[in-house]
């Protein structure tokens, strides 16, 4: 007996032969769906009832890649409950190992793959690494690997010793450009750090995107000035939008010495958050309808935490579009932020009375 | 003769539905209560030992289109089953079936719990049960007609075993990560794999991967399905 889903919106939300990139809001996290037609590319996934939500409004049937760019909890969390769902087709699992890392999530998630891998249902992959060529692209949607090295992954996490350097469970994280319909599209950095960053930087290879999803969800890199993180990482990328994937949760992010220097480094980039940071809004949210918010599954969504929520990229007409669009997102932000960090200018007193 | 009425039970105009007891009383006072449904209601008292296949065949033969039933049969009937199993069988037969209990909290991870996987709905006993009675067992044509809600649907996942009772019913308690990773859930020994049912305290810390329905919202309702051992590793992991 088949056993069909029932309860969910129908499928087919988007035409079919769509290729695009989007960063759901899954609160603090990541988890990036990169779409060619039927056929998608995951990147982390924190979330599962979003991202499944997501994957059926998309008329998405296969997964051709789940990258779990490292194995923090909030990359992985959602794989543990995707990956068994029979809706989907799913191609190749792809993590690095973490002799760091005890988590009962991670062991378990890393038992159920072999399962399902000797039940046929995927393949596993052991070692993404810089030296991957394309190995993890859709006909639109090319991926290129630029960090962890072969030599990172040899070595793997763990302290400093005679020889080898210290990597932390951030610093292994994997390190995707996107390039859609062959635009340098988005850096998708997982949670890098900022000894990771600079060996990056010490390599040659090409890190420009148009769309930068901020490491570590605009929290801390490592023990050094944050400001000096975000400068570099802002001259290697040079985008014209970062976009913060965190929540409007426990933690304070993103960092506003972060966001500053994003702003005085490169001036007219749009800074994109997708919840509603405490640090430009504290207390309660707006209560005011978020129009400009996409159509798509975000966390936010519930108690009105979204800042520009869940963000979708796509070329049109041979330049990219980012969406939420930034003029309806702007507005919003001006009638109903406080203290917006991304546009000091507007300074408001507080939300205007409807 | 049911699979052909299974899938609209609740679309003809007065479905034909058995109700299932071991107490006379407990029988009249459900049939009077459910009286208002436009449900006709084939009362069916259990008073002597039987199986369970011939009560199924005897339902089936009256032109039932639908079963609820009660769940403590084996005290007044002596029966070998309890409701839960009739309601098992039933849906697993086509006969979509809910189960209807005044002890649901005593018994929900336990007997319960031991065949939750094909009992779409446990419903309440009680002066309420005549509101969730249609719904449930609307919810049971359709997950006998193939249809499940996410809610109820069994996914592979990591089961871990965190402590063993032995006295009573011997149960275990679990944990299922993908569910709610710190609630520890209470469930019958027998859903371990047959060659793990010692209820040794051995067993704390092992992991079986089976079906669990992780969707669903409240402890009540999850049902473990088809556990196994969970592997380690393979060594050609690396090798795709
Ligand atoms: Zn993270």
């Amino acid at each position: 007996m088949t056993e069909v889903q029932s309860g969910l919106r129908p499928a087919g939300r988007t035409a079919v032969d769509t290729a695009e990139a989007v960063i759901l809001d899954v609160g603090h996290g990541n988890c990036a769906v990169l779409r060619d037609g039927v056929r998608c590319v995951i990147v982390d996934a924190k979330s599962d009832k979003l991202l499944y939500q997501e994957l059926i409004d998309s008329g998405i049937c296969r997964i051709e890649h789940l990258v779990l760019s490292h194995a923090d909890s909030d990359h992985i969390a959602g794989a543990l409950r995707l990956l068994p769902n029979e809706d989907f087709d799913i191609g190749t699992v792809w993590i690095n190992s973490d002799s760091n890392k005890d988590s009962l999530k991670w062991h378990e998630l890393l038992g159920l793959l072999a399962r399902l891998k000797r039940d046929g249902r995927l393949r596993t992959r052991v070692g993404i690494c810089d030296e991957q060529d394309w190995d993890l692209s859709l006909e639109r949607v090319l991926i290129d690997v630029l960090h962890p090295t072969l030599t990172d992954i040899g070595h793997g996490t763990g302290k400093a010793g005679r020889v080898r350097p210290e990597i932390t469970t951030n610093g292994m994280s994997v390190v995707l450009r996107v390039l859609l319909d062959g635009h340098p599209a988005l850096l998708l950095p997982g949670d890098l750090d900022a000894a990771a960053l600079e060996q990056m930087l010490s390599r040659s290879k090409a890190m420009t995107a148009h769309v930068l999803v901020y490491p570590h969800h605009g929290g801390h890199s490592g023990d050094g000035p944050e400001n000096e993180f975000a400068k570099q990482l802002c001259e290697a990328v040079q985008p014209e939008v970062v976009v913060f994937s965190m929540g409007r949760g426990s933690f304070k992010n993103p960092l506003p010495e972060a966001v500053a220097e994003i702003r005085s480094s490169r001036a007219g980039t749009r800074v994109a958050c997708t919840q509603l940071s405490p640090n430009c809004h504290a207390g309660e949210p707006p209560t005011a309808q978020p129009l400009h918010l996409l159509g798509r599954p975000a966390a936010g969504l519930t108690g009105n935490r979204c800042c520009a929520g869940t963000v979708r990229v796509t070329a049109v007409d041979g330049a990219l579009l980012v969406e939420p669009r930034p003029e309806d997102h702007l507005t919003w932000i001006e009638q109903h932020v406080r203290a917006p960090m991304c546009n000091p200018k507007v300074r408001l007193p507080g939300p205007r009375k409807p | 003769m049911s699979r052909a009425c299974a899938h609209n039970v609740l679309e003809l105009a007065s479905p034909r539905v058995a109700l299932v007891d071991d107490r006379e009383e407990a029988l009249i006072r459900a049939c009077d209560l459910l009286g208002d449904l436009p449900l006709t209601v084939d009362p069916m008292l259990l008073r002597e030992p039987r199986t369970l296949n011939s009560v199924l065949d005897e339902i089936l033969g009256r032109g039932c289109t639908a079963l609820i039933s009660d769940h403590r049969l084996r005290h007044h009937a002596r029966v070998g089953f309890d409701g839960a199993e009739l309601v098992y069988r039933a849906n697993e037969r086509k006969l979509p079936a809910v189960l209807y209990s005044a002890h649901v909290e005593d018994d929900e991870a336990t007997s319960i719990r031991e065949w939750r996987y094909r009992i779409p709905r446990v419903v309440q006993k009680g002066p309420h049960s005549v509101e969730a009675i249609p719904e449930a067992l609307q919810t049971a044509a359709a997950e006998v007609a193939g249809r499940r809600a996410l809610e109820r649907r069994g996914f592979l996942t990591p089961v871990r075993v965190v402590d063993v009772h032995r006295d009573g019913y011997p149960t275990v308690d679990v944990t299922v990560t993908a569910w709610k990773p710190d609630t520890v859930v209470t469930i019958p020994l027998t859903r371990l794999p047959a060659t793990h049912q010692s209820a040794s305290s051995s067993l704390i810390g092992t992991v079986f991967l089976g079906k669990v329905n992780f969707y669903a919202e409240s402890e009540a309702e999850l049902f473990f399905h088809d556990l196994e051992l969970a592997p380690d590793p393979p060594a050609d992991w690396n090798t795709e």
